[in-house]
């Protein structure tokens, strides 16, 4: 079931210069996708468009069978796609954590019950219950990143576009907040990941490359890690992959390319 | 690198337990017999007001004094401005101006007043969350017809908020400027105007890029100004009724 | 030539109850012309310590000295040049080279010396003199980080800190910014990145300390850190301690793909193919 339907995009930025060009993309309710590319390939703008937080140059964009372009439908399409943005300190707005995460309920106007209801939720999926008083900028970047998805999540959207929330974070709270990006996946929600780092992308359903304004590659991670030179386009390929794929065209033949330490491990041991 | 700036404390005395709108409102108040103190006497009782407030809370005194530091070199400057620059009978001259008594009890009044208004207020900020007092302060403004002049008191409450949400935030912004341009040499007192120039450039275009992120975090969390519930049930109840009347009663009684 | 750090101790808000020991006992030497990495995770003290080095902080309890001079004022600011977080940030001037030159004249520095000074900086991180008369909020976020570092380079530091530079970076801006690091570093300019990104420094950087909570839990060379295997240590080397662990006999002091690759197929017995 398509969810969000995206046809000959075209997307200029206020001075002119084109952003994306001519973008056909589908996606449908449940898939876990992850939008690669280097900085200016347009995957930003892309995203921005699913929640109508930009509006198309040519082309069009529908969320749910709703148009972005008409003003009247921003509103349920914010409910349906929800956004998470790379700085968490300019998106908090309580002085607590509880109140950030009950600004979306209040937005919708729910009942005061509702909304604790909600809160108490979120704050269970996420895993930060012992955080509910504490004020939000006291936190560690991925302690901030779980709190500014519960805060979307709250609003129970359709969809949460998580765009380069681990770009600024250490280790640690990358694991911590990519952990619980897979659990809001498995618990119905689509997501779409949108980062330039690839290590994140060996569990998606699909792996969208962008380069230039345009979708250069869309398909399984390990397909396109395969086919695809992604250095040209920028971007690191995950360490475990570029080793696997080095030593397959040096003659090892595992039953397929590992993607990660742990499939790398099994190979190399079957081979012994 | 914390600052307690009129910073929320959490905690469950019982002035935290207060409606809001009590609380907002008592600040009124106190504010007006403040403005309207003329004498040391009176003062004095706005004083044992405010200590008695700070036993049924459970801040401590140590953070009401944080709040009012950045200020008192401000008060300080008053201060002397009022004691040499009345008329009146001179206590002692210093390059040609006189310091005199009238000088020194305005003086002393005007910066009591000050320091007691920054206290109520921090008290109520840290016993009073900032979504708390905008759900206050948005169900005391709704019966007024404010929309006839195109302001709605929901945008109005918010914008309270945020600003009470970026002075903590704008300020981490700006300790980080600092120690960069430092680095790179700032000189205050070879190059004042080039000092000045690279601190307030980028402070203005980091509060604009700030403003611009929060205001598209809330576009997209569905904000749209209008309809919007809380978080919070108000509900007065007899005990804030009471806490209030007792409060007005005290205010007018000493002073 | 060198800056010290002798066991010092820093203390946020000393007396109040808001105090915090943000660095304990720290003793660390960073020679003129080394390529260092100090690492460690968020509340390690890495921002701290940072601050001690050009004399922004001074310890609660020990001492920094830059070249055998206390650590304070602003001839050490002159010395060691810090590039911290977000770099966009601290633009301000109405032409390019105003903001770059801010520093150096900050310095002392007056033309023609402080014209050669900029341009060279410029030319250096590959942004060319022509920009010069451009305003520095017409580039992008890419290029505002170059001019950001030129800012630091013009003053021709004896020794540049970066707070985090590679965070946010794609894979070619990386690359870039690393190769004009080694580049400075190999000129003698002593580099001190720190990060908590460790993989890409590994075989850069010809120290490593590693800062945890406040103290510093490991210093070597990059070899004798793969060997100790830290919990923040990158994939490849947990592979390696892996496949030591089950038995195949790779070397445990490996770091970078290419040294992990050769070891893999010498122990498999696979003939090493051309890479493309």
């Amino acid at each position: 079931m398509t969810m969000i339907d995206i046809r000959k995009l075209r997307y200029n930025y206020p001075d002119g210069t084109l952003a994306l060009d001519s973008v056909d993309l589908h996606i449908a309710r449940g898939e876990l996708i992850v939008i690669a590319g280097r900085n200016g390939s347009g995957k930003s703008s892309l995203v921005r468009h699913m929640n109508a937080l930009l509006l198309p140059s040519g082309g069009s964009v529908s969320v749910n069978g709703l148009c972005t372009s008409q003003k009247k439908h921003h509103p349920d399409i914010r409910r349906a796609v929800g956004m998470v943005f790379q700085e968490p300190d300019s998106q908090f707005i309580g002085m607590t954590v509880e109140e950030d995460i009950a600004f979306g309920p209040e937005n919708l106007g729910l009942p005061s019950s509702r909304i604790r209801n909600l809160v108490d939720i979120s704050v269970t999926t996420l895993g930060i219950s012992g955080l509910r008083y504490l004020s939000p900028r006291s936190l560690s970047g991925g302690q901030k990143q779980k709190v500014a998805a519960a805060g979307v999540l709250a609003m129970e959207p359709q969809c949460i576009i998580f765009d380069e929330i681990t770009s600024m974070l250490d280790p640690l709270s990358r694991q911590e907040i990519l952990g619980a990006i897979r659990h809001i996946h498995s618990g119905g929600t689509t997501v779409i990941h949108v980062t330039h780092r690839l290590e994140e992308a060996v569990d998606a359903d699909r792996l969208i490359i962008m380069d230039s304004g345009r979708i250069v590659a869309d398909g399984l991670p390990r397909n396109v890690f395969m086919e695809y030179d992604l250095e040209g386009y920028g971007i690191e390929m995950p360490v475990m992959v570029k080793l696997s794929k080095m030593l397959a065209s040096a003659g090892f033949s595992g039953r397929r390319l590992a993607l990660t330490k742990e499939e790398l491990l099994e190979d190399i041991c079957q081979l012994r | 690198m914390n600052t307690l700036f009129f910073r929320y404390v959490p905690g469950n005395s019982f002035l935290h337990r207060l409606d809001p709108r009590v609380k907002i409102t008592g600040m009124m108040i106190v504010s007006i017999s403040i403005f309207m103190s003329s004498s040391l006497r009176q003062l004095a009782s706005v004083a044992l007001l405010f200590f008695l407030l700070l036993l049924f809370s459970s801040i401590s005194p140590k953070i009401i004094f944080d709040a009012v530091r950045p200020m008192l070199l401000f008060l300080a400057v008053i201060f002397i401005l009022q004691f040499f620059l009345m008329d009146g009978e001179p206590v002692f001259y210093i390059m040609g101006h006189d310091a005199t008594y009238e000088g020194l009890r305005h003086g002393v009044l005007l910066i009591l007043r000050f320091l007691f208004l920054l206290m109520f207020a921090s008290l109520l900020t840290a016993t009073t969350t900032p979504s708390l007092i905008t759900a206050g302060m948005e169900r005391m403004l709704r019966p007024l017809p404010l929309r006839k002049l195109g302001i709605s008191s929901f945008d109005l409450a918010t914008m309270v908020f945020l600003s009470l949400h970026f002075v903590p935030f704008l300020y981490g912004s700006f300790s980080h400027l600092r120690d960069a341009q430092i680095s790179r040499g700032l000189d205050m007192r070879r190059n004042p105007l080039g000092a000045v120039y690279s601190l307030s450039v980028p402070m203005v275009r980091i509060a604009i890029t700030s403003a611009e992120e929060v205001a598209v975090a809330m576009e997209s969390r569905c904000y749209q100004g209008e309809h919007r519930s809380s978080l919070h049930i108000l509900l007065l109840q007899k005990k804030d009724m009471a806490a209030l009347i007792s409060f007005s009663i005290m205010v007018l009684a000493l002073v | 030539m060198s800056i010290e750090v002798k066991d010092v101790t820093f203390r946020y808000a000393p007396g109040t109850p808001l105090e915090t020991t943000a660095l304990e006992g720290i003793s660390l030497s960073i020679n003129k012309g080394d390529f260092v990495l100090i690492s460690g995770a968020i509340g390690s003290g890495k921002s701290t310590l940072i601050r001690h080095l050009n004399g922004l902080l001074r310890p609660s309890s020990g001492q920094v000295t830059v070249d055998g001079i206390a650590a304070y004022g602003k001839k050490v600011k002159a010395k060691v040049g810090v590039l911290f977080q977000f770099p966009h940030q601290q633009l301000f001037g109405r032409t390019i080279f105003e903001d770059v030159a801010f520093g150096p004249r900050n310095f002392g520095l007056r033309n023609p010396e402080l014209k050669r000074q900029v341009h060279d900086a410029l030319e250096m991180l590959g942004l060319g003199q022509g920009i010069c008369p451009t305003s520095p909020f017409s580039l992008s976020g890419g290029q505002k980080r170059l001019v950001a570092i030129a800012g630091v380079l013009a003053s021709r530091p004896d020794y540049i800190v970066l707070d985090e530079p590679l965070s946010g970076l794609d894979a070619e801006h990386k690359k870039s910014l690393l190769s004009a690091l080694q580049l400075l570093s190999s000129k003698g300019t002593s580099v001190v990145v720190v990060s908590h990104q460790v993989s890409d420094l590994l075989s850069v950087a010809q120290k490593i300390f590693l800062l945890d909570r406040g103290s510093l839990v490991f210093s070597g060379t990059p070899a004798e850190y793969a060997k100790h295997s830290p919990p923040s240590m990158p994939e490849i080397n947990f592979l390696m301690k892996e496949l030591r662990s089950r038995g195949f006999d790779v070397r445990d002091d490996v770091f970078g793909i290419d040294d992990a690759f050769s070891e893999i197929t010498r122990v498999l017995g696979l003939k090493e193919a051309v890479e493309e």
